[in-house]
């Protein structure tokens, strides 16, 4: 049996990762990851593809709201400013995926900047609501900006050869997906064990003992968005070539509720926990639909006429159970129920 | 040695079986054949997508009522998007991966059809557009994409027309458009037919997507001395246009497109849409093609489903009627491509007399129908076939 190990110095608290085991359980994890594309239809390639889309947002989005505890509202906004960025690149100018998509998440980053600074003196609901209306301005800008965006009409996303390999195949663009969200994550394990990281936690916990400590509370909340949204618009970037064609009509704000749900359903604060929850949110509808339909009668009638409206009942079921019963997500839960099988069987 | 025969034997019959299998054609079986498409059948789409879905549901059982196509059943499967084109994506994945369908019949709107294209593409999958013609789908042609009903832009133009035909030469005109792809054909027809009569047009109003409210709209165009209002709107859009008009007391003539031409439009406008004027490639249901129609409608569908019924429900069984000509014309040897090609073909295709006959051809593909032009009337809440 084992007990619980406390870190007792600088080095097991600056760790990446946990240790041997953790290491060992994220190689089978990103072997089983690198060999799906090989073993399922395209169908469900599509939805593992989103899903490695929404966790690299989700990874940078958590840097905003779970570390340094700023409510954002504009995860929409940021994603189709990279988006938008990475296709027009990419389709006007020819840029090589390479270069686009950084350059999305460095214009969605300094974007952020611009939504950063008048927050700075705003918290809570009040910075909900400004990041809310930056989103519901990217949409305008994005209708009006017709020749960098297409206007209405939208914008088609090529998907290029690189190094030889042609993402034209989903194949393809999954496995770039699965390596930029394995750079996502050592990105973010990396700021959250860096100084930086433990700065915008101090900022998080309690701003005025960060002040007093030293923490420049201004520069680190302004860097907790550029980098927060340099990451959104990567995945914004990979979202656009996962569809194809971008389109306002793809980035409506219900995307910025879901990935308010998504860190929370994860675990609020954990890399972890966001790709859990991703996985958990974008697959819950199709999962429910399979249920209702292998329910048959009824119930399967019930989702098939009423599937966004089912969506959205489950959506805020899900929120407000994991909100009353498992506040620390799906990562706590995991956590729990691994304490107690080592545990086993005694209780404590 | 006889069993080792008869092992060799199932063996060889298993690999052709297998071969035979993995070289069908996806979406057709010797008892079969699949279509798919994919609307919003939820949300505020979903007046549309559920009447398209019933239409096509009607001409599907009709002909398998008949025998079939070619003594195929026909079977449909049929996605809710919620008119968002990441869902359309994923509908039309697992419509051609998964359900392997031969072609698709219906997508939401300009949005998602052109996200559905490349897939559609790759495959070589037929996509079938009944229910909008925006010249961003069309231009450049895809090979897989057809579309049936009329372009926005010189429909525009001929609704006009028609207009000032009925109209005082002195009249003003204005025109309130969506700030979207639609709005810009509406606009750019608009503005053709007015340099060609010489009217006299005041202006073009533009207004977001989603908007509620058209006091501003309904106000200038009374300050502009319009008599003639020709809107590049939807459904919701044009009820509030109508009710601010009778609000304000601006005595003009309100016209809309086809897009929004439904019956539950008068419901919705009440007494302030009756006399406005609409224009549309589907017949009326009073009409005997439509009559014969929600005859059929009758027998396929349910009392709850009937009255979701709308002109969409007739651009749903058009589309099927051309697909499933299309199909007919390919023989026993139906594929995707065959019915890309013989789409291309598609000559005088009748379709019951709900629309003018259908023509397509390899440089053309989307079927230009003749507009018919009717009044919507409050206490019969109805639209009325206009005399030209």
């Amino acid at each position: 049996m084992q007990a619980v190990t406390f870190p007792t110095n600088h080095a097991d608290l600056t760790r990446l990762v946990g240790g041997g085991r953790q290491w060992a359980l994220i190689a089978i994890g990103l072997g089983l990851a690198a060999a799906l594309p090989y073993a399922v239809n395209s169908y469900v390639l599509g939805y593992a593809t989103l899903v490695l889309i929404t966790a690299v947002g989700a990874v940078g989005f958590n840097i905003l709201v779970g570390w340094t505890g700023l409510v954002s509202l504009g995860y929409a906004g940021f994603l189709a400013v990279g988006a938008y960025t990475a296709g027009f690149l990419m389709s006007k100018w020819g840029w090589s995926v390479l270069a686009a998509l950084p350059a999305a998440g460095i214009v969605s980053g300094l974007v952020s900047l611009l939504v950063g600074i008048p927050s700075l003196r705003l918290k809570g609901l009040y910075l909900a609501i400004t990041t809310l209306a930056f989103s519901v301005i990217t949409n305008h800008l994005i209708l009006l900006a017709k020749p960098i965006t297409g206007g209405s009409a939208g914008l088609r996303v090529p998907r290029p050869v690189v190094f030889g390999i042609d993402m034209t195949s989903d194949r393809a663009l999954y496995l770039i997906c699965l390596f930029v969200l394995a750079l996502a994550v050592i990105f973010a394990l990396n700021i959250r064990r860096s100084y930086v990281g433990r700065a915008l936690f101090a900022i998080r916990d309690y701003e005025v003992a960060a002040r007093v400590l030293g923490v420049n509370v201004v520069a680190y909340k302004l860097l907790s968005f550029a980098l927060s949204s340099a990451v959104i618009g990567i995945a914004g970037g990979l979202f656009g070539m996962h569809l194809r064609y971008l389109n306002v009509e793809s980035f409506e704000l219900i995307l910025s509720i879901e990935a308010v749900s998504i860190v929370i359903v994860g675990g609020l604060g954990s890399v972890a926990g966001a790709i859990l929850g991703s996985g958990f949110m974008v697959l819950l509808p199709e999962m429910t639909r399979l249920a209702f339909s292998a329910a048959g009668g009824s119930l399967g009638g019930v989702f098939s006429s009423n599937a966004q409206e089912v969506k959205g009942v489950i959506f805020g079921l899900v929120i407000i159970l994991f909100l009353r019963f498992a506040p620390s997500g799906l990562v706590g839960a995991f956590r729990r129920l691994g304490a107690r099988i080592r545990r086993w069987p005694l209780a404590y | 040695m006889t069993r080792k025969l008869t092992l060799l034997s199932a063996t060889i019959a298993a690999i052709a079986l297998t071969a035979a299998a993995q070289a069908a054609e996806p979406g057709v079986t010797a008892t079969e054949v699949k279509l798919g498409g994919s609307t919003a059948l939820t949300g505020p789409g979903a007046l549309v997508g559920i009447a398209h879905d019933l239409g096509e549901k009607v001409a599907a059982a009709e002909i398998n009522d008949a025998g079939g196509i070619n003594g195929r059943k026909l079977v449909r499967y049929f996605e809710d998007d919620g008119y968002v084109p990441s869902r359309t994506v994923q509908a039309m994945r697992k419509l051609v991966e998964i359900d392997e369908v031969l072609g698709v019949t219906a997508s939401s709107g300009t949005a998602s059809t052109i996200a559905a294209l490349p897939l559609a593409e790759e495959k070589g999958v037929p996509m079938l557009q009944t229910a909008a013609q925006n010249t961003v789908m069309f231009n450049p042609p895809h090979k897989n994409l057809f579309g049936v009903g009329r372009s926005y832009g010189p429909g525009t133009t001929e609704f006009v027309k028609f207009l000032a035909g009925r109209t005082d030469k002195s009249a003003k005109w204005i025109a309130v458009v969506q700030d979207d792809d639609y709005g810009d054909d509406v606009q750019s027809g608009y503005e053709k037919a007015v340099k060609e009569l010489g009217l006299t047009s005041v202006g073009v109003l533009r207004y977001k997507r989603g908007q509620k409210e058209f006091s501003a709209e309904i106000v200038k165009a009374k300050q502009l001395g319009a008599k003639m209002i020709v809107s590049g709107a939807i459904i919701g859009e044009n009820v509030a246009m109508a009710k601010e008009m009778k609000r304000i007391g601006l005595d003009a003539q309100l016209a809309i497109l086809w897009s929004g031409r439904i019956p539950q439009l008068i419901d919705l406008m009440g007494e302030a849409g009756n006399g406005v004027i609409a224009a549309d490639y589907v017949g009326e249901f009073s009409d005997p093609a439509g009559q014969a129609f929600m005859a059929k409608a009758k027998k396929y569908l349910t009392a709850d489903e009937l009255t979701k019924l709308n002109r969409y429900s007739l651009t749903g069984y058009v589309g099927i009627m051309l697909m499933a000509d299309a199909i007919k014309r390919c023989g026993q040897e139906v594929s995707r491509a065959c019915v890309i090609a013989k789409l291309e073909t598609a000559k005088d295709v009748q379709t019951n007399g709900l629309t003018s006959p259908i023509n397509l051809s390899a440089d053309n593909h989307v079927a230009e129908l003749k507009l018919s032009y009717t009044i919507a009337d409050f206490a019969k809440k109805e639209w009325v076939p206009l005399a030209k």
